[in-house]
């Protein structure tokens, strides 16, 4: 794990990913990409949160106002991440915006992975293979690290 | 001149008799906590302390209620919250 996030005076952050990272991150946000579109994906249904408990009506409508919305955002975000990691060769400095967008994407691609995964309760982590268990730690580290860069 | 009239327009007849609006953060095993005060404190401008208060009481209690309101209001802070990917819903 070789990113490093830099504060500056500004209240901009400068990050620096090394070649791997780069590419498992661009990985990542192509698989973000492709959510929905296989029915029954457990990622899908963790980012779509029901809203509605008990009311599968007031949840429907409430999706059909505000899931359009909450896609685009999410592929604004995305596409302001693929900018940043194209950017990123040589560090780049990220507004807060753009670093806000980033954790947004980091976030989403951990739940994402983690439902996949079928982590459904903290022992779950107990039965993961190494891979999937050191993607799930690299993301977290990522995260931690860019919002204490952002508001150290 | 006229003076105000004192009928109540449909959107504040509806508020009066709509019910606060509770929003409900749920425990969930993927986010971070750090994140999570960090999400509260950005999207509502908790302090630190009440931000990690309620963390907290999500992580141990396994819900806590995060704002309230009419429910446009929210609906729009469940909606920032579902963009964070927190695991959040609606009640009364």
């Amino acid at each position: 794990m070789s990113a490093e996030f830099r504060p500056t005076r500004e209240g901009t952050v400068k990050m620096a990913l090394g070649e791997g990272e780069v590419a498992f991150l661009r990985h990542l946000a192509s698989l973000l990409d492709q959510i929905g579109s296989e029915p029954g994906d457990p990622a899908a249904e963790r980012l779509n949160v029901t809203p509605y408990l008990d009311d599968a009506d007031a949840s429907d409508e409430y999706r059909r106002l505000m899931l359009p919305e909450l896609e685009q955002s999410r592929a604004a975000d995305r596409s302001a991440f693929e900018e940043l990691l194209s950017a990123s060769p040589g560090g780049v400095e990220m507004s807060r915006g753009e670093a806000e967008a980033m954790i947004r994407v980091l976030v989403e691609a951990r739940l994402a992975l983690a439902s996949r995964m079928k982590v459904e309760v903290e022992a779950d982590y107990q039965d993961l293979d190494e891979e999937n268990a050191a993607a799930l730690d690299y993301l977290a580290h990522l995260q931690l690290a860019l919002i204490r860069a952002l508001d150290p | 001149m006229t003076t105000p009239s004192i009928a109540t327009p449909d959107s504040d007849q509806e508020d009066a008799v709509d019910t606060t609006w509770k929003v409900v953060v749920w425990n969930d095993p993927v986010n971070l906590i750090e994140y999570v005060i960090w999400v509260l404190r950005t999207l509502f401008g908790h302090s630190e302390e009440k931000a990690t208060k309620l963390t907290m009481a999500v992580h141990h209690e396994g819900r806590a209620i995060v704002s309230d309101g009419p429910r446009e209001k929210a609906e729009m802070d469940c909606y920032r919250l579902h963009r964070h990917g927190l695991w959040a819903t609606l009640e009364k």
